[in-house]
């Protein structure tokens, strides 16, 4: 899913540097060209943490990209839904500070 | 990033997000002294935190819906990750149905890729049973 998601985002980036950028003022208020670019980061972002603390990325993936919940996560890695929920905050906040500094 | 420099940085983070505004920053100052990337990155995620509107909080069919609005012009797959795409099977409203095959493993699979990325309600449902 993840793969699919950033995919996309990266394949339309392509596209539109391919037309040459035509952005009206609407467009430019609109959500899918930021969005795209938030994906990229995001990518960007994981693939950092990836490197760091595998189990941290793969929770990440389980819980955004697949949908899993605290408690299945939790399960499926093996940890406690305290230690699954701590590691998810932090994950989340660093992301999300990285993909607004990036973008 | 290394593995003591994350484990540093959560700590810190998770201290801080319980501390009060007023202390927050001092307390950030303090433990990340000499090291500039450090507290840039930590004094930014409590705010994001609090926020909780990142593209991570809104949740993945939110996001998507503003990628896929038309999966067939926007994406002729070829992959799906470890899933190779055989052939489309079939085409509606609702979406394509793509025939796929597992690498490595073997085993066909149908994937159903649906328009718009959110869902409503009973076509989540519908999408759910027939995971199954």
């Amino acid at each position: 899913m993840r793969h699919y998601v950033v995919e996309a985002a990266r394949r339309r980036g392509a596209l539109k540097r391919d037309d040459g950028i035509r952005v009206t003022l609407d467009e430019s208020m609109d959500l899918p060209i930021s969005c795209d670019q938030e994906f990229l980061a995001l990518d960007h972002a994981l693939a950092e943490l990836a490197r760091t603390n595998p189990r941290q990325a793969q929770l990440v993936e389980l819980r955004f990209f697949a949908g899993s919940g605290a408690a299945e996560t939790a399960q499926i890695l093996g940890v406690s839904e305290e230690t699954a929920r701590r590691d998810w905050r932090a994950a989340k906040a660093w992301l999300a500070s990285q993909i607004r500094g990036g973008r | 990033m290394d593995q003591e420099y994350w484990a540093k940085l959560q700590a810190i983070f998770h201290r801080a997000s319980d501390l009060p505004l007023t202390e927050r920053f001092a307390y950030v100052r303090e433990q990340c002294q000499g090291d500039d990337r450090m507290r840039a990155e930590v004094e930014a995620m409590p705010s994001e935190d609090a926020r909780g509107e990142s593209l991570l909080d809104h949740g993945l069919a939110d996001a998507a819906g503003t990628l896929s609005e038309d999966p067939v012009a926007d994406l002729p797959p070829d992959a799906f990750g470890p899933y190779r795409i055989e052939r489309i099977v079939g085409q509606g409203g609702m979406g394509v149905v793509y025939l796929a095959e597992r690498e490595n493993f073997g085993g066909m699979v149908a994937i159903k890729l649906l328009m718009g990325g959110t869902l409503s309600p009973s076509r989540r449902k519908r999408s759910a049973r027939e995971r199954v």
